[in-house]
């Protein structure tokens, strides 16, 4: 009888395969129908030898019962799969038994959109001085802060720019008092932290910086800054020279724009770094070619660099003689811009969330 | 600064096209940042020159460059002139002679003026200079050669036959040669005749005594006057010239003469007439030449390089530094007079890199290792940029200058009179900001009128407390916040209170900060939130954050749409408190007993204080009380009117055994009968 039960089990399964593949809904669902009847019904097949199950010796009815039954289940699964094949998915299934082939149940449409969690995002700006802190930070470099309403001399002085210099005129300021005023540079941070601090000294200081420009596309009278310093110095092989400041700021370029940015630098002047450098990569755009972003010359400005001045160590009370370093200031606006191809200044203040979303 | 490329040519032979010219230069520090094809088949060139090098500002000085950075000889222009029998029968009397070191006058008589040649008017227009007669075009073609300022004075229309160089008078006035009509003070360094003054120092001549075509005797000035000076009158009068601006950098002493000779030849030439015989030279301060060591250990320590003394030596000579032998391995360089940026060693150092070249010093990656740990402050940061954006917040960054009418309101911190601005760009824009919540509520206004009808945003920013005695004010970081309710949580579901909800936000990061120190929540009284749905805290007994729901009155004022949440933290304060370490607990071994109560109490009751009364009622293994429900009944039915229903859960637990039944029982008798006789709390 096993082996009976068996046999019609097979029969069975095949005859449903048989059935997945019916053109219509209307034939399919008579055809299950039928399939039902003839296997499941209450004078069906199975009916048949459950009945004659009392007739058996215990242990085989025991293993012959349940193996009745295993077929049972999976005959009724079965029926219900191929009920779901033709009508796609079907929220609440009859039971194989009370299948009622009229009735359409509400069906699951899984191409409905998901319930999506809200997310929001860090500003592109603190994004882009995350990156930078990051990169920075694997070199050694540590996060500092400065005040950005400071005192005239962190401005100005220290960074030996004398006052009536004419190199103040490339940094307008915002006064508050006559010897207060808001930063316009972050290289003020640079003298805080080596007047607290002796060498060797590696740090990176973002913030704000101010200056009297008129908004536009691509100005702003507020905007970010990082400024960089490294000083080693008085035991042998601790002398941080111009081949260290080339060294980091490649390595920093190529990490953040990509391995195969080239970089160049040109002499430039800033009052507290001599030699100063003017820092230039090959136009991520065009690669080199030459395009509009980069005024056709393949090359884009990033950062001014260079050995600081020995005037600013004499300032900090360090020895020149005993100490060597260089520091670098890169503007975080300008540098987000040409990442993310952004083209106004004054999106990054307007916080439109449309914008924002963005990064 | 413009010159040509036939003119640099003049001076200096080299062998390379306006393109390859372009690129040498801006590779050795001066940006060629345009060049245009001129009609006379010349080319002009705009050159960026760095404040620091005056002596550029002249086709004379690129020259110089030029021939050192293409091993080129320089070719100076001819200085010498044929003098007359004459005698310049001009006194000249400098009073201030700390402000003018140097002054020369020369004079030419019996010119005829005239236009210039056309090469010379081409040249003048190639640079963007006005032609106007032969005489004065001489001066600003000196001027563009030699980076030293010349003026011309009609000699007959000076009065007298002397020169002063002096203060002004009050009431004095000069018009100057453009028409501008200037009130002169004491403050005011002037040329003067025996009468009154004919010039400003240096930067513009006067009208009454300028060359004109009715000319015959010229004066010409040749000066030097000092760069403060001339920088503070430039800017007192907005007056900005070609002669001031070189004056500011500072002009080379010894070229005062040689300009001044080179003009004259030149007039002589285009505009006849008999140059004196000999000349006013007023000079109070000898051109010292300063000498400077250079060290070729210090020179390769700074670059990292391993350059050889015959190639740092070669190099500087080019550049017109003389070598005056030294020790070995330093090198004595005497700097020449128009080299006034080069003072000490470094900047020796600079000019060797630089005609070098910044791109053929070796890059060295070689760094030692150097560990720097990630700064506590940071780590908070971080971890709450995190949090916030999981919970759909838009960072903004808004300008820490604000209107004057903005800072009438404080958020956290008590306002007081902000700190202004001197100097605004706009009328009105000129305080510091004494909190975040005001941008806050712009940057929302700016969604909702672009289409964006809900946002959730944060500031992690400074805000600027004055500080009385202090110069400086104390810089607060704040954590501003702004919630609204999703728009389809709306749609959806009734919704959760957004006060509530903003207040859960703030109590999950305390939360996930593992804040340390007893919170507090009080009511609160703050123009920007509605009275009663607003709320302060304090942490550790200092204030913490305040938090709310905007005004009435606020939303009219920024003219919003619906009425978001608002908070306001002390973030420093946060870092402070801050604990990230966690730390192990073994987990329970025996079950909890957990029961609800719900209770009928008066209105004015809090949770704050029923919490604190189920704490102290004395239950025995109380582990934790959890609220869970809040209801009012407006029929009055079930609750009367003035009352309310709370329900919340406590869980008892025993760490060393299974809690019988009976304890919990017993337990729960006493909470509710503590609260029954602390709060007159009824069992629902």
């Amino acid at each position: 009888m096993k082996e009976a039960l068996l046999e019609l089990r097979e029969k069975a399964l095949e005859e449903l395969k048989s059935l997945r593949f019916t053109e219509t809904p209307n034939l399919h669902t008579k055809k299950l129908e039928l399939f039902r009847v003839k296997y499941l019904g209450r004078k069906g097949l199975l009916s048949e030898y459950m009945a004659q199950l009392s007739t058996l010796p215990p242990d085989e009815k025991r293993v012959v019962g349940k193996l009745a039954n295993e077929i049972k289940v999976e005959l009724t699964r079965g029926l219900e799969e191929a009920c779901r094949g033709v009508l796609f998915a079907t929220a609440n299934l009859p039971k194989a038994r009370q299948y009622a082939p009229t009735k359409v149940s509400p069906v699951m449409d899984v191409s409905l959109p998901g319930h999506i969690p809200p997310r929001g995002r860090s500003h592109p700006l603190v994004q882009t001085i995350q990156e930078i802190k990051e990169i920075f930070g694997r070199m050694g470099f540590q996060v500092v802060s400065g005040p950005e309403v400071e005192l005239e001399y962190y401005n100005f002085e220290a960074l030996n720019i004398p006052p009536d210099h004419p190199s103040r005129d490339d940094f307008d300021t915002f006064y508050i008092a006559d010897d207060v005023l808001l930063r316009s540079q972050t290289s003020t941070v640079q003298i805080r932290v080596m007047q607290k601090q002796k060498p060797p000294i590696r740090i990176i200081a973002p913030g704000k910086v101010f200056r009297p420009d008129t908004v536009d596309a691509r100005h702003s009278f507020m905007f970010h800054q990082i400024e960089g310093l490294m000083v080693g110095g008085s035991t042998a092989g601790e002398g941080v020279n111009f081949g260290h400041l080339k060294g980091v700021l490649s390595l920093f370029i190529k990490t953040y724009f990509g391995p195969d940015t080239r970089m160049r630098l040109r002499p430039s002047f800033f009052p507290f770094t001599e030699p100063s450098a003017e820092v230039e990569i090959s136009c991520s755009l065009c690669k080199g070619k030459g395009c509009s972003v980069c005024g056709g010359s393949g090359w884009l400005e990033i950062l001014g660099a260079g050995m600081v001045h020995p005037n600013v160590f004499k300032a900090v009370g360090y020895d020149p003689e005993q100490y060597t370093g260089f520091a670098f200031g890169m503007g975080v606006e300008r540098i987000a811009m040409l990442k993310y191809g952004i083209d106004d200044i004054r999106l990054f203040f307007e916080n439109d969330v449309r914008f924002l979303a963005q990064f | 600064m413009k010159i040509t490329y036939n003119w640099l040519k003049e001076y200096c032979d080299f062998r390379l096209p306006p393109e390859g010219l372009a690129e040498v230069l801006t590779g050795a520090g001066f940006v060629v940042a345009g060049m245009r094809a001129t009609p006379d088949g010349d080319h002009g060139l705009e050159i960026e020159v760095t404040s620091n090098r005056p002596d550029c500002l002249g086709v004379i000085g690129i020259a110089r460059e030029v021939a050192a950075l293409t091993r080129n000889p320089l070719k100076l222009p001819p200085v010498r002139y044929n003098a007359g029998k004459k005698a310049v029968e001009v006194k000249v009397t400098v009073e201030e002679p700390e402000l003018c070191p140097r002054y020369t006058a020369r004079v030419i008589r019996g010119v005829k003026i005239g236009p210039s040649p056309a090469w010379l008017q081409q040249r003048l227009e190639a640079v963007g200079l006005r032609p106007i007669n032969n005489v004065v075009d001489v001066t600003n073609y000196v001027l563009m050669e030699w980076s030293q300022p010349l003026h011309a004075f009609d000699l007959d229309r000076l009065g007298g036959k002397e020169i002063i160089v002096r203060w002004a008078l009050s009431g004095e006035r000069l018009v100057t040669i453009d028409g501008a009509k200037l009130d002169l003070n004491p403050e005011v360094l002037v040329i003067a005749d025996e009468r009154r003054p004919v010039a400003l120092a240096w930067v513009m001549g006067g009208r009454d005594t300028e060359v004109d075509e009715g000319t015959c005797n010229v004066l010409l000035e040749s000066a030097r006057f000092g760069p403060a000076t001339v920088r503070r009158m430039a800017r007192r009068f907005g007056l900005k010239t070609e002669s001031s601006y070189r004056f500011e950098r500072g002009v080379d002493i010894e070229g005062v003469d040689l300009a001044s000779r080179r003009a004259t030849a030149l007039i002589l030439e285009l505009a006849g007439g008999e140059a004196a015989k000999d000349s006013v030279d007023v000079k109070t301060k000898a051109g010292a030449r300063c000498n400077v060591p250079l060290r070729l250990t210090r020179l390769n320590a700074i670059l990292g390089t391993n350059l050889e003394e015959e190639a740092v030596r070669d190099t500087l000579c080019r550049l017109g530094f003389e070598i005056k032998g030294g020790k070995r391995g330093v090198l004595e360089v005497a700097v020449p007079s128009f080299r006034g940026d080069v003072a000490q060693e470094i900047d020796l150092i600079e000019e060797t890199a630089r005609v070098y070249g910044y791109n053929n010093i070796p890059t060295n990656t070689g760094l030692p290792i150097h560990v720097s740990p990630v700064g506590r402050q940071e780590r908070v940061e971080e971890r709450v940029r995190g949090l916030l954006a999981g919970w759909g917040f838009f960072e903004a960054v808004t300008y820490s200058i604000v209107e004057g009418s903005e800072t009438g309101r404080a958020g956290l911190f008590p306002g007081g009179s902000p700190l202004r601005i001197r100097n605004p760009i706009r009328a009105g824009e000129d305080c510091l900001r004494q909190t975040l919540l005001g941008n806050l509520l712009r940057a929302k206004r700016h969604n909702q009128d672009h289409g964006v009808p809900r946002v959730r945003l944060y500031e992690l920013s400074k805000v600027y407390l004055p500080e009385e005695g202090q110069k400086l004010p104390m810089e607060k970081t704040c954590l501003g916040l702004l919630y609204e309710e999703d728009l389809t949580v709306i749609k959806g579901q009734a919704g959760k209170d957004p006060f509530y909800a903003l207040k859960g936000l703030l109590e999950g990061l305390l939360s996930a900060l593992g804040a340390k120190g007893d919170i507090c929540w009080e009511g609160l009284a703050n123009p920007f939130f509605t009275g009663e749905r607003s709320c302060k805290a304090s942490l550790g007994g200092g204030p913490l954050a305040i938090l709310g729901e905007v005004s009435g009155e606020i939303v009219k004022a920024y003219d919003l749409r619906d009425t978001p949440c608002l908070a306001e933290i002390d973030f420093d304060l946060l870092v402070e408190k801050t604990d990230m370490t966690s730390t192990f607990q073994s987990l329970p071994l025996y079950p909890p007993i957990d029961r609800d109560i719900a209770i009928v109490v008066d209105e004015g009751v809090t949770w704050a204080e029923i919490e604190s009364c189920v704490r102290e009622a004395g239950a025995k293994f109380l582990e934790k009380v959890e609220f869970f429900d809040l209801y009012r009944d407006r029929s009055g039915k079930q609750i009367p009117s003035g009352k309310k229903g709370i329900a919340f859960s406590v869980h008892f637990r025993a760490p060393d055994r299974t809690l019988r039944k009976e304890e919990a029982d017993g337990a729960q008798g006493l909470i509710i009968e503590s609260l029954s006789k602390a709060l007159g709390a009824v069992l629902r």
